[in-house]
């Protein structure tokens, strides 16, 4: 428990959010993982890179490790809202502008980041499009980001 | 993390307390003050100064005292302590501070990066363009 009125400080490095996040994925697809397939937020979010996450899954990500998650759960400050989880563990808000060019399946699709195995817009028969395609789409939202 | 923050001279101890303390904070999110907040931040600091002066003189006053027409009323010493105190909260919950918002004990885990073009400006200037 750090001193009151001490600024509490992050170990450099350290990504908890992301961490919390790999926890909670990988105790759900414990039970829902299709052998084999590339889900695009997975591979995002394990590697480090930049990774698109929802309000939903922050408050269930939260939940599962025990820490309050009304914020972001449905009627919190925060619900409803979609931010890019940078490398440096920092959430951003992803707004209108930033996604201005995608449709509202493909921005739903980015959200989900589950893949072919859903995938409508992005092309079905290549699992590994649409990791490159999740990839090219948090490149373009964090180019728009500034 | 600032090692020495630097605290305008013409605050007193208890204003150039706070003035760190804030400026530590702001310093270990890896942000900079405003020239705006800065001014918050020392106008909060030098009430600061003045509610402590308040409270010494507190320390051996009655709390009331006689009116103006004789009768009993609180010492506006008091009156005036709270006052400052207001000011000096309203003045603060100005500084957007790093997880100001957060009191759900998530601070150590959620880091949102506000819109603040101010400050990413002021971090651009101060940081370089890498900022």
């Amino acid at each position: 428990m750090p001193k009151q009125g001490t600024p509490t400080r992050r170990r450099a490095g350290a990504t908890p959010l992301r961490d919390l996040l790999v926890a909670h994925w990988d105790h759900k697809m414990t039970y829902w993982r299709i052998e084999g397939h590339p889900y695009p937020f997975e591979q995002a979010l394990k590697s480090g890179a930049d990774v698109v996450v929802d309000a939903g899954r922050l408050a269930d990500a939260l939940a599962h490790a025990g820490q309050a998650a009304d914020r972001f759960d449905n009627g919190g400050a925060d619900a409803g809202r979609v931010w890019l989880l940078g490398a440096d563990d920092t959430l951003t808000l992803i707004d209108d502008r930033h996604v201005a060019d995608l449709g509202q399946r493909e921005f739903d699709e980015l959200v989900a980041g589950l893949g072919t195995s859903r995938t409508l817009a992005w092309d079905a028969d290549d699992p590994q499009a649409a990791v490159a395609a999740y990839a090219a789409l948090t490149a373009a939202i964090r180019v728009a980001m500034g | 993390m600032a090692d020495r923050v630097k605290v305008p001279r013409d605050l007193g101890e208890h204003g150039r307390a706070l003035y760190r303390q804030v400026v530590r904070e702001v310093a270990d999110a890896a942000m900079v003050l405003t020239s705006t907040e800065e001014f918050w931040l020392h106008s909060a600091a030098e009430m600061n100064d003045r509610a402590a002066e308040l409270r010494e003189e507190l320390r051996d006053a009655p709390k009331m005292v006689r009116g103006s027409q004789g009768q009993d009323v609180i010492n506006p010493l008091i009156s005036e302590w709270r006052a400052l105190h207001l000011a000096i909260n309203l003045t603060l919950a100005r500084i957007k501070l790093p997880d100001a918002e957060a009191g759900d004990g998530l601070q150590d885990i959620i880091k949102i990066n506000r819109a603040n073009p101010q400050r990413a400006g002021a971090n651009k200037r101060w940081r370089g363009a890498s900022a």
